[in-house]
């Protein structure tokens, strides 16, 4: 039997998160760059290890928002169609049996 | 049914619950951040958390009084005051100014004269108001008229619009960081336009304009950016000798055109040098420029005083508080400027640049006293008069085969030229107590009126006991200085200057171990300037032009033997200056500084320069280190066990033991810092608040409600006050920088810059200033020689207590900055210094101790770096012994921003405030920081309470307490954020719990209606 994988809640997970990295990423910086203007110098956004670990998990999550959205609507719209296929064949059946009723 | 299903959609609420129950969680953490930097982030948005409530209103309870009030008499008058502010700025700045050359009478300006204005510096975005860093003030141009509309205000000039217009007001210099890792260095750009540029914009008006071809060339320095260049990074600007303080490729060609252009075009060729440090005059002094003015970084008033002085308004007195060399390299301290690493360490504490604790660099001041003129001056002493090999080629930088004066030093230390002429006659000294009485008649020999400045130089003797104990006397010593009125031409001035008898003391770190009198010959001389007074010396010493003495042309001089006067000491007295005026014994406080004393430095030893043989002596290369000695690294670790005080008791908390009740802390105003009420009142003060008062401190001293001790706010200084303004101004009043006020040579009118600079705060509300500064122009190269004022100790300590008796007598707390051996900005964080005694004492803590014992100083700034292997913060030799018990400090020592580990770690803190630090400059509120460990530690905890004595003694005495009676109460008033942060708790804790409650529905009632459905289907 085929998993359906959740995309859309996996991209709003994604999404979730992305959001609060980038607040992080944001806030820590802000933070850095107020704790070096007290000795007249700025921060970077790459200045601790953490500020990189935080800046690429933000890109990936924001990279996996937007995979996950993709594949969401690729699969709805697979969705849709393998749907709309299956009303057809129902269609043809039903037509079918019907013209094999109207013969006997 | 199909609704139901399209509510209970289980992805959008389990993405729901994520982002809230995230959103809470982060609500719930931030509030432990909050309270943990609460004094941060008030600072950050300028809120104050306290109110004061006073019921008596009839008690006259402001201590401290503007100048400047409304008609009600109670208002102040803002607007006045600033008008104030830029009046005596503008006479400063214009006092301040040296003229280094005039050649035939180019400067004053006629009036009507029609002028051409060169150089990007000529517009404000180019121009340096103050130096650049935390000491920086933001000047608002638009508050005055810029450089063209002050030379056109009284109608006496024109100039030229078509150039002016040329230039663009944008940002032209650069100020980087080259080295990512390393953020205590910064490379400076000045990007001058191209001379065919500005020949293309506006040849065809120059001559229009030809009267004058004025060029403006500025420099700056920056907090984290000393000017030593890093020749290997190429800013694109072709400096001579990649030498920041040198021309650029395309000054040099913008003067070399001018000077072509001399006589066709322009009548003549003016060069007005904005800078806050000596600029180099090799290159410059090979253009026939007519006239040459230093003006500073004079602030607001730059315009002003420029103008002031250009046109003849004011006539220059100012003198250089600096030796202008020819290269700047030829210092011998330049050898070991820079960046320096241990070669070899072992153990240790990590090297943490990010976190401010730099644990492997060094710098040796392997120079000793022989600072700036001193140097200089010796040296050419020694040539005339063939001592200690002076005329090797040790320390020569332009390529010759032997050290000459005039080849080295373009204009000496007190060098400046004035409008007019002036004559000495009748120079005298006669002994009055523990004083020399110095005077000399001064007329004014030219058609112009104006003030003079008197300078009076010392000569020690160079004696055997010096050569024999590593006792270093500089050729001459600035020991006093008066400025005359303006004196109108052909009238006369008999000067007085007092020269203390303390002056002729000497520090012997390796013999007597104090401060000694030594037998033998000693010279008062009255001088032009150092090197006038020298020859003047040298004169009376026997000595004439045959012997190669030159005056500061190079010309041949045979000095005034008139001029200089001998006092004969006639025995050694070892005793007398052993003890200091405030009663303490004098003895060695810096051994552990110095490599040759010092136990954890044994494995290594330095050699001093010394008169006694320069040649063998001048530092070859800078000076390589090891950190390998196990004492030195032990030292080095950012906590040293504390020995336990056995006088020290755990003081008591948060108790009212006063047989008078509760106390606030105004009620002790007029009680002596050892009355005993003050134990009453620290009885009252919680841990709390205890740790709050030394420990949170970024720009304010916390107030302590027990003992309605208020929030006092505090700035970086010292060019003026920064964030807060006035209520009926939204600007910045930018002073004239400490270098063009020291060059003023007038105590009298740096103490109403510093009054009005006080009043700027009063005004403003801030009562605690970080600055002014006090470090020493070790080196042309510093990054914040515009914050300090000289080369010199003298007149750095005179015009620092002036300045400080102006602000404090408007109630400001100042701490004056940084104690000591910060001279240099790279590694500036935890860099070790090295320094023998004699010159920690005669030269760089010698503005300290004046700003202390004369101007009476209430605060200091601890510095950055280590004193050896120990941060000053917690060199108990320094901050207790010197500077309290020696010097009788009264007030508050406080950090610079405590940023690196080596400061703000809790053992560090335990050990700086037993050693006599108060105050941090952090918000962090951290238990563990803020001596947590140490809460049951009596000798920890009664140093805590020492401080606490010290920062509500310094409080008590300030602008802060204007307002308070001995009914006010001080009022807590939470800071809005934290309802702001309640309410956020509240809604995404709600919105989570939902949103949860949802994404459960949405997984069970699809199964639980499922089934009643089957259930039904089926009995169906």
């Amino acid at each position: 039997m085929k998993i359906k994988v959740p995309y859309g809640a996996l991209a709003g997970v994604c999404g979730v998160l992305a959001f609060y990295l980038t607040a992080a990423v944001v806030a820590s910086f802000q933070v850095l760059d107020r704790i070096e203007a007290e000795t007249n110098n700025h921060a970077s956004l790459f200045g601790n290890w953490w500020q990189t670990l935080l800046f690429v998990a933000d890109i990936l999550f924001a990279c996996g928002m937007i995979a996950f959205i993709v594949l969401a609507v690729i699969g709805r719209k697979r969705s849709t169609a393998r749907i709309s296929a299956a009303v057809a064949q129902q269609k043809e059946v039903a037509n079918g049996e019907a013209v094999i009723e109207s013969a006997e | 049914m199909k609704l139901l299903s399209k509510a209970l959609n289980r992805s959008v609420w389990c993405v729901l619950s994520l982002f809230f129950a995230i959103a809470f969680i982060i609500t719930l953490v931030g509030e432990v951040f909050i309270r943990e930097n609460e004094n941060n982030i008030n600072y950050a948005l300028g809120i104050n958390t306290y109110t004061s409530v006073t019921d008596d209103t009839v008690t006259d309870s402001e201590y401290f009084k503007s100048d400047y009030y409304k008609s009600d008499g109670k208002t102040y008058d803002d607007k006045a005051m600033r008008e104030g502010s830029m009046e005596i700025s503008r006479t400063a700045a214009a006092d301040g100014a040296v003229l280094l050359w005039n050649n035939g009478n180019a400067l004053p300006l006629v009036d009507g004269e029609r002028l051409s204005f060169f150089g990007v510096s000529c517009k404000p975005k180019n121009w340096f108001f103050t130096g650049h860093g935390s000491g920086r003030v933001s000047v608002t141009v638009t508050d005055f008229p810029d450089l063209k509309a002050q030379f056109e205000s009284e109608n006496k000039f024109t100039v030229n619009p078509t150039l002016w217009n040329s230039y663009s007001n944008t940002q032209a210099y650069g100020m980087f960081s080259p080295h990512a890792d390393d953020n205590h260095y910064r490379e400076f750009s000045v990007n001058e336009k191209a001379w065919s540029a500005v020949k293309q914009a506006a040849g065809n008006s120059f001559a229009a304009y030809g009267d004058a071809a004025v060029y403006f060339i500025s420099r700056t320095g920056a907090e984290d950016g000393d000017t030593w260049y890093d020749t290997s990074i190429n800013t694109n600007d072709g400096n001579v000798d990649d030498n920041y303080l040198d021309l650029t490729a395309n000054e040099k060609a913008t003067i070399e055109a001018l000077v072509q252009l001399k006589d066709s075009v322009f009548k003549k060729v003016i060069l007005v040098l904005n800078t806050g440090t000596p600029f180099q005059m090799k290159t410059l002094s090979e253009y026939d420029i007519d006239a040459c003015l230093w003006v500073g970084m004079g602030g607001n008033a730059s315009y002003a005083a420029v103008y002031d002085v250009m046109s003849g308004n004011v006539n220059p007195s100012g003198r250089l508080v600096d030796t202008y060399a020819y290269d700047g390299d030829s210092a011998p301290s330049s050898v070991n400027t820079g960046a320096f690493e241990f070669e070899q360490y072992g153990g240790l504490p990590t090297e943490n640049r990010s976190s401010n604790a730099y644990n492997h660099a060094y710098i040796v001041y392997q120079e000793g006293i022989y600072v700036g003129y001193r140097y200089y001056e010796t040296r050419y002493e020694d040539t005339v008069t063939g001592n200690g090999n002076a005329k090797d080629k040790a320390g020569t930088v332009n390529g010759k085969d032997e050290w000459s004066y005039s080849e080295t030093v373009k204009f000496p230390f007190g060098h400046g030229l004035s409008y007019t002429t002036f004559d000495y006659t009748a120079f005298d000294v006669k002994p009055d107590g523990d004083k020399y009485v110095c005077s000399v008649t001064v007329k004014n020999t030219g058609a112009t009126a104006g003030r003079h400045t008197v300078q009076i130089y010392l000569q020690k003797p160079y004696t055997d006991y010096d050569k024999q104990n590593g006792i270093e006397k500089a050729a001459v010593e600035l020991v006093g200085y008066a400025k005359t009125d303006v004196i109108e031409p052909g009238d006369s001035r008999t000067v007085t200057v007092a020269v203390d008898k303390y002056e002729f003391k000497t520090y012997d770190a390796y013999g007597q171990k104090t401060y000694i009198l030594e037998k033998g010959d000693y010279y008062l001389a009255v001088g032009r300037d150092a090197h006038d007074a020298l020859n003047n010396i040298l004169a009376a010493k026997g000595f004439d032009a045959a012997d190669g003495m030159v005056d500061i042309y190079g010309e041949p001089v045979s000095g005034d033997k008139a001029r200089a006067r001998l006092q004969h000491i006639k025995a050694d007295d070892f005793t007398k200056y052993s003890v200091s005026p405030n009663g303490e014994r004098v003895t060695n406080q810096f051994s552990n500084a110095d490599i040759n004393l010092y136990r954890g430095t044994s494995d290594q030893s330095v050699t001093y320069l010394s008169r006694n043989d320069w040649a063998g002596t001048y530092p070859k290369s800078y000076y390589k280190m090891q950190a390998r000695n196990r004492i030195l690294v032990k030292d080095m670790q950012y906590y040293t066990k504390i020995t336990a005080d056995p006088d020290a008791a755990m003081p008591i908390y948060d108790r009212v033991t006063s047989p008078t009740g509760k106390l606030s802390l105004i009620m002790l105003k007029d009680m002596e810092y050892d009355h005993e009420m003050w134990g009453y009142l620290l009885d009252q003060l919680t841990w709390d608040e205890t740790v709050a008062l030394c420990g949170i401190g970024n720009h304010v001293i916390s107030a302590a409600s027990s003992v309605n001790s208020p929030e006092v706010t505090a700035h970086d200084g010292p060019a003026g006050v920064k964030n807060d303004t006035p209520a009926e101004l939204d600007t910045f009043m930018a002073f004239p920088c400490g270098v063009l006020l020291a060059s003023t040579f007038d105590d009298a009118l740096v103490q109403e810059v510093g009054n009005a600079f006080g009043l700027e705060m009063l005004h403003a509300g801030v009562g605690e200033i970080y600055g002014t500064g006090a470090g020493i122009h070790r080196s042309v190269y510093g990054g914040r020689n515009w914050e300090y004022f000289s080369e010199d100790g003298f007149i750095s300590g005179k015009i620092l207590a002036a300045e400080v008796r102006g602000l404090q007598s408007k109630g400001a707390i100042v701490n004056i900055k940084h104690l000591v051996l910060n001279d240099q900005e790279i590694y500036r964080c935890g860099v070790t210094t090295w320094a023998n005694e004699q010159s920690i004492r005669e030269i760089y803590l010698k503005a300290f101790e004046a700003a202390v014992t004369e101007g009476k100083a209430n605060g200091v700034m601890s510095s950055l770096n280590r004193i050896g292997a120990t941060w000053a913060g917690k060199h108990k030799g320094l901050l207790t012994e010197v500077l309290r018990n020696e010097w009788g400090f009264v007030g508050l020592v406080e950090t610079d921003a405590a940023t690196g580990l080596y400061m703000r770690e809790g053992g560090a803190r335990a050990n700086a405030v037993i050693a006599g630090n108060d105050l941090w400059l952090r918000g962090t509120n951290n238990a563990s920081e803020l001596w947590g460990d140490y809460k049951s530690n009596a000798t920890v905890c009664a140093a805590l309470r020492e401080s606490c004595h010290r920062i509500l003694y310094t409080v008590l005495h300030s602008s802060a307490m204007n307002g308070f009676n001995s009914s006010t109460r001080l009022v807590y008033v939470a800071p809005w954020y934290y309802g702001a942060l309640t309410a956020g708790q509240v809604v995404t804790g709600i919105f989570a719990f939902l949103c949860i409650g949802m994404a459960v529905a949405s997984f069970v009632l699809p199964v639980v209606l499922g089934k009643k459905k089957n259930k039904g289907e089926a009995q169906a």
